[in-house]
């Protein structure tokens, strides 16, 4: 008997990493390491919920 | 011995009693029907103000037209003795017969405006938020698990159901990530993201779940954008009014979590010389009220909002509004630091309470008068992020 690897769900995934990007960011912002305003979040986020979209609709047409 | 009756003087007939007052129509003084010339005969005024309140009750709700109505077919012509005529009634039972016709028509109408009413009621605050109740959870659960909204009706609104359940968890989250942020450290907030990520790097290897993405998505964003607009809770939620009435009593710092934060030095009487004055907010309006005498420097960061001091503006995301201003020997200063996250300050001389919202002890802070800030001598607003205006 053979165990297979179980492939990660992509778009759960690629959430998951841009979130702990974020998380990332924010927390070096409260550590005062850099600066991050609304300004630049939004960007970010817009960017994050795209990647998610993309990944959802490309796992969708496998 | 005679008796005399006494001479009688021939009596004058009785007057003739006043004609009796009739509530009829006009046959001279008519615009439609003679209906408001009848009337205003009838009261003895001008029949163009029973015309204007006619109109006037038409446009208030539509009462005008139905006693309008009312009175055509209850009225008699001028000079008639019954009521008004319908076309095709006549006859000694005409009268009643009509009055009837018109009570009948009266209430048919009444119904009718209340059916409209009732109606429109119930399809503008029942039926229609239903539906995009309906509508939005069907999208959100398309979202979020790719399931289109097909099948039978029950498979469709079990998965609107779905959808709106999903919804409400991503609102509770959304609300409680941004009261996590805002109440602890820039840490929580960071710590909350990060755990909502690690969460969804884990649920995608051990078990697909995409319907956690956007539960995880609300409650991230939502802390992600209360830590980058700096709103805090600090200093509590509510109304805030500060009047010192003197030098010592101007605190160094005033700070409100949610509301409207009011900050009168009017009868502070500062001394000659800077006075150091920070102001903080999370969410609300920001008052700084100073006498004409007093320079003010003003030096604010705002996450989403706007500052309006004196005869300069700014408005916008990220908004950093630098008024460095100096003030000639033995004039007092305000250094005012503010840092606002979402909401407005003003910085003025004088606050009108004349205008409309004002009402009992409650002051509206909404209309300003535009002074200068005429006791400072130089310099210049600089504004960042923003849009507005300098003086």
């Amino acid at each position: 008997m053979v165990a297979t690897a179980r492939r990660p769900d992509v778009p759960t995934l690629v959430a998951g990493l841009a979130l702990l990007v974020l998380g990332g960011l924010l927390l070096l912002d409260s550590q005062d390491a850099i600066e991050l305003r609304l300004g630049a979040l939004a960007p970010i986020a817009c960017a994050a919920v795209g990647a998610i979209l993309l990944a959802s609709g490309l796992s969708r047409r496998d | 011995m005679d008796e005399q009756t006494p001479p009688t003087e021939p009596q004058s007939p009785p007057p003739d009693p006043p004609p009796q007052r009739r509530l009829e129509r006009s046959s001279t003084d008519r615009m439609l029907t003679g209906v408001c010339g009848g009337i205003a005969k009838y009261l003895g005024v001008d029949a163009t103000i029973v015309r204007i309140v006619a109109v006037g009750l038409t446009f208030l709700g539509g009462a005008g037209a139905l006693l309008y109505l009312a009175a055509l077919l209850l009225m008699p012509e001028e000079g008639q003795p019954g009521p008004g005529r319908l076309p095709g009634l006549s006859g000694g039972e005409g009268g009643r017969t009509q009055a009837l016709t018109a009570l009948a028509v009266i209430a048919i109408v009444a119904i009718a405006f209340a059916g409209l009413a009732i109606i429109g009621a119930v399809v503008g605050w029942i039926l229609f938020p239903i539906a995009f109740l309906v509508v939005a959870g069907l999208f959100a659960w398309w979202i979020a698990s790719g399931e289109r909204p097909a099948g039978s009706p029950t498979e469709i609104l079990k998965r609107a159901g779905l959808g709106i359940g999903l919804l409400l968890i991503c609102l509770a989250l959304a609300a409680g990530g941004a009261w996590a942020a805002a109440a602890g450290s820039g840490a929580v907030g960071a710590a909350l993201v990060i755990g909502a990520g690690a969460v969804l790097v884990v649920a995608a290897f051990a078990r697909p779940a995409r319907w956690l993405i956007m539960p995880a998505l609300s409650l991230a964003l939502a802390a992600a954008f209360v830590m980058a607009t700096g709103i805090t809770l600090d200093g509590g939620v509510g109304q805030r009014e500060y009047r010192p009435t003197t030098a010592n009593d101007v605190r160094d710092k005033y700070e409100l979590g949610i509301g409207e934060l009011v900050v009168d030095l009017r009868e502070a009487h500062l001394p000659p010389g800077d006075r150091h004055i920070e102001l903080d907010l999370g969410v609300g309006h920001a008052v700084v009220l100073v006498p004409e005498d007093v320079c003010v420097a003003t030096d604010a960061d705002i996450g989403v909002g706007a500052v309006d001091s004196f005869d300069s503006e700014n408005g916008g995301i990220d908004v950093e509004h630098d008024d460095a201003r100096t003030a000639p020997a033995g004039t007092p200063r305000v250094i005012l630091k503010g840092d606002l996250g979402v909401g407005m300050l003003d910085v003025h001389h004088n606050v009108r309470h004349d205008s409309p919202g004002d009402w009992g002890d409650h002051r509206e802070y909404n209309s300003f008068d535009d002074g200068g800030n005429d006791a400072c001598v130089g310099g210049e607003a600089r504004a960042h992020g923003g849009g507005g205006r300098n003086g």
